[in-house]
């Protein structure tokens, strides 16, 4: 090495050897290190520390920490997209047609690979882009820790081939006895699944597929079977009924295809247009009562004798013969004479339905329909529904066979019908009796503990499939995330079985394309047809010629009348009918373990978590019950201690159970709604299924003979509304003063008021009230240049409103909302966005009901934002009332200051707190899946509420924008929907931007109808609401009103 | 300090002849050892404070969530104690101020103790505003302080943040005050302690005495000060708390939403305040054996502030009922028949009972000389003035609008602990004050002794004979 021209050092110039080494040597060794820590050891002895020393450990003390927090983080799971996949664009949203157990077609949106929404599929007839709360909810049971985790021999955990092995060697043995094979399912909708099951029971001498309904329709196809020899239960056509009565039919919250008809019904109830006419004969007060334009309260067992009588009171008309020897029978305002006439006058657009699982009683209904040429018209014999095509009696048939031990194999494809059918405990004993049990539930129930191998099924969005909701309408099932667990699709387990070796996804592909091809001329390549089929999610053929031919035999109908008189009993003391009903929320119990359905209040009765038996005003005002008193009902032999809820409306000595209740081995949320223990007592829950028996072919949900009696404990029932009537006669009455606050919040009227001018004379004087509301301030949406952007207003009808709680699940979902359990609910702490207020009026006995849904009112002179000190709740230019979930500090005065009551607060960390709510999803990293990333999820401390989805405005605003390619370019009207609104079968909400004047929310606002709530607080809204109509007449809204006021007398005599 | 004392009014101390009497008399407490039972109650309420600590901290850890409170009644026991606490404070910035302003010397006696009641009963006031927020952590939000985030500013729209500079300014007036009329008192102090030998007592003294030497100069200085002070403090009596009932009165809340709140609760607040001003005397007084400081004439003089306040509380009452019905406005009729007769009908009526009834036993010279019966009475205008706030508070809120959002409010025993130890803590605090620091303002004091002599013949007249 030469000498350098510029040098650093002396050493460096000189060249030392020394220096040379060291240059050479990248990482000089002669920090002295070893000395150090020696010196620090020796210090430790000698306490001679000093000032470099100290600083030196120091030193290498932080940087040592350093290091060693560098060294090893936690393995992150997220993987970064490197390589971006094809069709996943980040932040960015797809969405997959399927079909949600209910049959319902939804739209799946998925991000990032993960599906966090369904939505009804708006090309489909049935859905009209509505989905049920048990749609929405069963997103959630994807990402449910407790599901089956892989194929399991009695609870131990196998592989599939072992698996396969066990069965298929099992299954040759009850081949070689030739003993019976039985496949036990509900009603299967998917036509592939049904030629599956059948081609594997071919094998077998003795096979057969078994379907019952755990709340069974059963009779109304017996009756068709009886009246037109076709076993079939109809498609419905509310939409072109212009007269409705129904007998205990809640055909809009529970009843067959409950999304269905609400959204048909809705479409003959605009008081702009002729209005159907809805009459509703029932025992307890269901949410289809709640909407009829009149209803009557009758028992159970009154229903026979009632429907004899409108048969006779139409007979008389069409010149038909009565059935002799009914007794007379009418209900107050002389209801039957009403439904006869009407029936009578609107017959072939008239329908006639009835609820009621009893041959006897559909048989007539059916003859009924039949005599005002009602079949082809509003009901459909010859395209017949899917959805109900259990048979009670086959079902009761396997029972017998399974307890006999006749049975050699069964599977039970997700069914539970240990859990969910009358005969539980025979099939339960009859299980130990079988060569072979085994269950594809995707998570554990009742039935599957029992069985001996549990082969898990795919949750529905991992799976392929297809669906037949009718014989016109079809609809497929796609994957939108690969399977989550070591499960296997239940058709492909049966096809393996079967020894096929075809895998089910090219099964489906094979049946649509020899079956559903050559239904079709608009496509002719297979490939184009499979492609648009499952983009569009739906396939609807035409209807075939319709009318259906009565063949039944006037004797065989007077066998059936003879049977509805037996039970008739005109006043019944001390006993009472039991009605077994379904809530909307639980059903039948197969989705109990949701939290988000367990904590969905019921539209009626707004409890949540708990079962409860619903007794009639009167008789809890006899007995001094409260809600919450702990009573004994005993019916059919069995006993259950529950709370008591106070129904008014419902009919005299009429109980009410709900079903879905009461499951053992089903998971940890549904633990939290079986009640709990009061005076060593358990309380709550109870399963009610073991009553419904089978009785004339057909299970029946009604038991005669049930007593009921106080124990004198009580209960906390959590009660998301507990203040029941607008009006509080005990209080107003006391004081001489009227506190009548009904019309500043609900707006009712009748088409009788309206046709008399009374209407348009209150909507006048409303008007000119306006005119004295006078404000201090100018409008901030007065300027120009907030005229010319985007004012969100929403529009909610309630005469479309059917309280059924779709919208307040759909808002759950889309906004992260989180669970809180039954005691926060019992703490007046639920966290709902959006709630359904239901306000009775008139008698108890036979009250008006309304459903109001209430969220933010987003007012523009908002109470809440001038009160927040931190301005975390501010107002947006395009009236939007905003919460800046970072900036709150949880003061809670904007929730105070809210006339509405439509702020809710995180009062604990709702999201991470394991102490109070790890059941939850919320507490799984699993179950955190479910959240939408466009939404923040709130810690605790901080305010939150209905934020008008702005999530989805930012979204729908932005793609009107690349869409056009023009940043003025305004979201087209109805391209953004909120999640409620999208929800919303019967399409109550409607939502968009008001400065445009053809908007259909504007068109709205415009009418007599829109109103506010509680104008006069002058929060400017920008949700108003629109006037409920009844189909009154003058006479009858008379006496409702008499009615009401003879209740106002009563209460304050 | 001269002023003219009518000849026929009583004096306001008694059975005393010496400057250096009253100084024994109010150091007494200070220079002796701590006695058993100061030693005892003093534990007692440290226990009790610590416990309300730890349920604050508990508070903290799980959220607002382990109190009572719903999404109907957002505020309940927390803004109830905060409201109660202020107006507690109120009646030691009336006796300190605005009687010092009036001129009213029988105030000498009383008004350090009064002082120290209003500092410690905001201290327990100002913790309930932060521990009612959901993320206490992030209180400082509420100052307008400048900051990096954008244009982000405090809504000084919202009365929550005129309650923080209300609070605030009174808290630091108070102090101040409370603090600066004690510094010719502690170097008193100062001195007897440096002449009975204990050096490190001296020195405390000595430093919180800020060095005061007690010349002319410093009490002409000292005096003008105070008297800016009274005046600065003058208006606080008023605004801190007609700031404090905007947070209700600027709502629109059905039974908040009035314009009566501000004399109201300023009215409401003094009455308060000296109902509490009554209990702590005769314990005070009792203890420390100070009656002759604390006189009957003073006690007197306070129970009839008293019938006065609680008059004007009972009228208020009386006017929003009658505002109620006169507006016509169903909900103001429902909100306030719903007080009265609605589900917490017991504590309307608590608080009616206990806020306009019991005061017009005063009227009664035999039951306002009576310590035992004055002591239970202000007892009761305590409780009755904590029910005002929960009545407002909670009952207008459980039933505002939409039935549909009616709701029933009850506490836990976390947020009850809160307010038990917030009475521990003021305890805590008056025992420590009281051992520590000259309970009686020897100064001002001192002066009521220079009084001339009255005249021979109104006191042959009277019978009265000055104590010799």
């Amino acid at each position: 090495m030469s000498k350098p021209r510029y040098w650093r050092g002396l050493e460096e110039l000189e060249q030392t050897p020394e220096f040379i080494a060291r240059a050479k040597n990248e990482f000089p060794s002669d920090i002295p290190m070893d000395q150090v820590l020696k010196e620090v050891a020796e210090e430790d002895s000698g306490l001679q520390a000093n000032r470099r020393d100290f600083l030196k450990v120091l030193g290498f003390g932080l940087s040592a920490a350093a290091l060693a927090a560098c060294a090893e983080g936690p393995v992150k799971k997220a993987i970064p997209y490197v390589n971006k996949p094809q069709d996943i664009i980040p932040g960015v949203a797809n969405w997959y047609a399927s079909t949600a157990p209910t049959g319902t077609p939804v739209l799946v949106r998925t991000r990032e690979g993960r599906p966090i929404k369904l939505e009804g599929n708006p090309d489909s007839r049935i859905a009209k882009g509505g989905l049920s709360a048990i749609g929405h909810a069963s997103l959630l049971n994807l990402y449910e820790t407790e599901r089956h985790q892989s194929a399991s021999k009695k609870s131990n955990p196998l592989d599939w081939d072992t698996v396969d092995g066990e069965i298929r060697a099992k299954l040759d043995q009850v081949k070689a006895a030739g003993s019976a094979v039985r496949v036990v399912s509900g009603s299967i909708l998917s036509p592939t699944t049904r030629q599956i099951i059948t081609e594997f029971l071919a094998q077998f001498a003795d096979g057969k597929h078994i379907s019952y309904d755990a709340v069974s329709f059963s009779a109304v196809a017996r009756a068709h079977e009886i009246v037109f020899g076709k076993r079939v239960v109809p498609q419905y056509h509310f939409d072109k009924a212009m007269s409705i009565v129904s007998f205990s039919a809640d055909f809009l919250g529970t009843w067959i295809s409950p999304i269905e008809y609400a959204a048909d019904y809705v479409v003959n109830r605009d008081p702009e247009k002729p209005m159907s006419r809805h009459l509703q004969f029932e025992s307890l007060l269901t949410t289809t009562g709640a909407k009829a334009d009149l209803r009557f309260p009758v028992n159970p067992s009154q229903q026979g004798v009632a429907l004899l009588n409108l048969y006779n009171k139409i007979a008389a008309k069409v010149g038909k013969g009565a059935f002799p020897g009914v007794p007379e029978f009418n209900t107050a305002m002389n209801g039957l004479d009403l439904a006869a006439t009407e029936l009578f006058e609107q017959r072939g657009k008239s329908l006639l339905i009835c609820g009621t699982n009893d041959v006897a009683a559909q048989v007539i209904v059916a003859s009924i329909n039949a005599m005002l040429g009602n079949y082809g018209a509003t009901l459909d014999a010859e395209n017949p529904s899917y959805y109900y095509q259990g048979n009670d009696e086959a079902f009761a048939q396997f029972a017998d066979e399974l307890s006999a031990g006749k049975v050699g194999a069964v599977i039970f494809l997700d069914a539970n019908p240990v859990y969910e059918t009358a005969l539980g405990e025979k099939v339960k004993d009859g299980l130990t009796k079988t060569t072979l049990s085994v269950s594809t539930a995707v998570r554990p129930d009742e039935t599957s503990a029992l069985c001996e191998y549990v082969c898990p099924d795919h949750h529905y969005l991992e799976s392929w499939g297809d669906a037949q909701q009718t014989a016109v309408h079809f609809s497929l099932i796609q994957p939108t995330i690969y399977p989550l667990f070591k499960t296997r699709q239940a058709q492909d387990s049966l096809l393996k079985w079967s020894g096929s070796t075809q895998k089910y996804y090219d099964y489906l592909k094979n049946w649509w394309a020899t079956a559903m091809m050559p239904k079709q001329t608009q496509y002719t390549s297979f490939q184009t047809f499979w492609d648009e089929s499952l983009r569009k999610g739906v396939m609807e053929l035409p209807y075939t010629a319709a009318a259906s031919a009565a063949t039944i035999a006037d004797t065989a109908l007077l066998e059936y009348a003879d049977r509805l008189k037996q039970g008739f009993a005109a006043e019944q003391a001390d006993t009472f009918d039991l009605v077994l009903f379904e809530k909307v929320g639980i059903r039948d119990g197969k989705f109990a373990n949701n939290p988000w359905l367990q904590e969905l209040p019921d539209p009626v009765t707004k409890v949540s978590w708990d079962n409860y038996v619903t007794i009639p005003y009167q008789y809890a005002a006899e007995k001094g019950l409260k809600d919450g008193s702990v009573v004994e009902v005993k019916a059919g032999g069995a006993s259950y201690f529950l709370p008591v809820v106070i129904q008014p409306g419902q009919a005299k000595n009429t109980l009410g159970i709900a079903l879905g209740y009461g499951r053992t081995a089903a998971g940890k949320v549904i633990v939290r709604g079986n009640g709990s223990k009061v005076n060593g007592r358990q309380v709550g829950g109870g399963n009610v299924y073991p009553l419904a028996v089978v009785a004339n072919g057909a299970a029946s949900f009604t038991v005669a003979g049930a007593t009921i009696s106080a124990t004198g404990d009580t209960y906390t029932i959590a009660q998301i509304q507990t203040f029941n009537t607008l009006y509080d006669p005990a209080k107003g009455v006391a004081f001489g003063l009227d506190f009548d606050r009904t019309e500043k919040i609900i707006e009712e009227t009748t088409t009788g008021l309206i046709s008399s001018g009374e209407f348009g004379k209150k909507v006048k004087e409303r008007e000119d009230h306006k005119k004295h509301l006078v404000s201090l301030w100018d409008s901030h949406f007065e300027d120009p240049e907030t005229s010319r952007q985007i004012h969100w207003k929403m529009a909610i009808d309630l005469n479309k409103c059917t309280g059924c709680g779709a919208c307040v699940v759909a808002c759950q979902s889309e906004n992260n909302i989180p669970v809180v359990g039954k005691d926060e609910i019992a703490r007046h702490r639920d966290m709902y966005w959006m709630r359904i207020d239901r306000y009775y009026s008139g008698s108890p006995e036979n009250p008006d009901v309304v459903f109001q849904p209430m969220m933010c009112q987003h007012c523009d002179n908002a109470p809440c934002e001038t009160v927040c000190p931190v301005l975390a709740t501010l107002h947006s230019n395009e009236g939007l009332n905003q919460m800046v979930y970072p900036r709150c500090v949880g003061t809670r005065y904007c929730a105070n200051n809210c006339p509405y009551k439509v702020r809710r607060f995180n009062w604990f960390n709702y999201w991470n707190d394991k102490d109070l709510f790890s059941d939850f999803y919320s507490h799984s990293e699993m179950g955190r899946l479910v959240l939408n990333p466009d939404v923040t999820v709130r810690f605790r401390g901080v305010m939150e509420k209905c934020s008008f989805c702005v999530q989805r405005l930012q979204e729908g605003k932005l793609r009107a924008k690349v869409n056009a390619n023009s940043t003025f370019a305004k979201p087209e009207d109805g391209s953004i929907k909120t999640a409620c609104q999208q929800s919303c079968p019967t399409g109550a909400i409607v939502f968009g931007d008001f400065n445009d004047p053809d908007s259909e929310v504007s068109k709205l606002f415009r009418k007599d109808r829109s109103y506010v709530v509680i104008e006069e607080v002058k929060t400017l809204p920008n949700v108003q609401y629109m006037t409920l109509v009844r189909n009154r007449n003058a006479e009858e809204t008379e006496a409702k009103l008499e009615e009401r006021h003879a209740t106002q007398t009563y209460s304050k005599a | 300090m001269s002023h003219v004392v009518s000849p026929i009014r009583q004096k306001w101390i008694t059975n005393t002849e010496t400057y250096g009497q009253i100084t024994a008399d109010v150091c007494r407490p200070i220079e002796s050892k701590p006695s058993l039972p100061w030693l005892f109650w003093t534990a007692v309420s440290g226990l009790v404070m610590l416990m309300g600590f730890s349920l604050i901290a508990w508070t903290m850890w799980k959220g607002i969530g382990v109190w009572g409170v719903n999404w109907t009644v957002g505020w309940a026991f927390d803004i109830t104690n905060f409201v109660f606490w202020v107006g507690i404070g109120h009646a030691g910035t009336l006796i300190s101020a605005v009687l010092l302003l009036f001129r009213q010397p029988w105030r000498n006696s009383i008004n350090r103790a009064s002082e120290a009641m209003t500092i410690f009963a905001v201290l327990c006031a100002a913790l309930f505003p932060l521990l009612h927020m959901g993320r206490l952590w992030l209180g400082l939000w509420f100052l307008p302080l400048p900051n990096t985030r954008g244009s982000l500013w405090v809504n000084f729209n919202s009365p929550l943040l005129w309650d923080v500079f209300a609070i605030s300014t009174y808290l630091t007036v108070s102090l101040v005050f409370w603090y600066l009329g004690m510094i010719p008192d502690l170097a008193t102090i100062r001195d007897r302690m440096a002449r009975a030998g204990k050096k490190i007592s001296a020195k405390i003294y000595g430093v919180l005495a800020f060095g005061w030497e007690g010349s002319t100069r410093t009490w002409s200085r000292f005096e003008i000060i105070s008297l800016i002070l009274s005046g600065l403090a003058t208006p606080l009596v008023l605004s801190v708390h007609s700031i404090v009932s905007m947070d209700f009165a600027t709502s629109v809340i059905p039974g908040w939403h009035t314009t009566i709140f501000p004399p109201y609760f300023v009215a409401g607040a003094i009455f308060s305040g000296f109902g509490m001003v009554q209990t702590l005397m005769i314990v005070t007084r009792k203890i420390y054996k100070l009656e002759n400081y604390i006189t009957m004439d003073h006690m007197e003089s306070i129970a009839k502030i008293v019938i006065a306040t609680g008059s004007l509380v009972g009228l208020a009452y009386t006017t929003e009922f009658f505002v109620a019905w006169y507006s016509g406005s169903i909900w103001e009729r429902y909100a306030f028949i719903n007080r009265a007769f609605g589900p917490y009908w017991w504590s309307y009526w608590a608080m009616f009972t206990c806020n306009v009834v019991t005061p017009q036993l005063f009227w009664f010279r035999k039951i306002r000389t009576n310590m035992v019966l004055t002591f239970i009475i202000s007892l009761f205008i305590n409780v009755g003035m904590w029910f005002e706030r929960f009545v407002i508070i909670v009952t207008s809120l459980h039933r505002d609008f939409l039935p549909s959002s009616w709701a029933m409010y009850t506490p836990t025993y976390v947020e009850a602990g809160i307010f038990i130890g917030t009475f521990g803590m003021f305890m805590f605090f008056f025992f420590l004050f009281s051992k520590y620091l000259p309970v009686i303002n020897m100064f001002e004091v001192k002066t009521l002794l220079h009084h001339p002599k009255k005249p021979s013949h109104i006191e042959e007249r009277e019978g009265l004979k000055i104590n010799a």
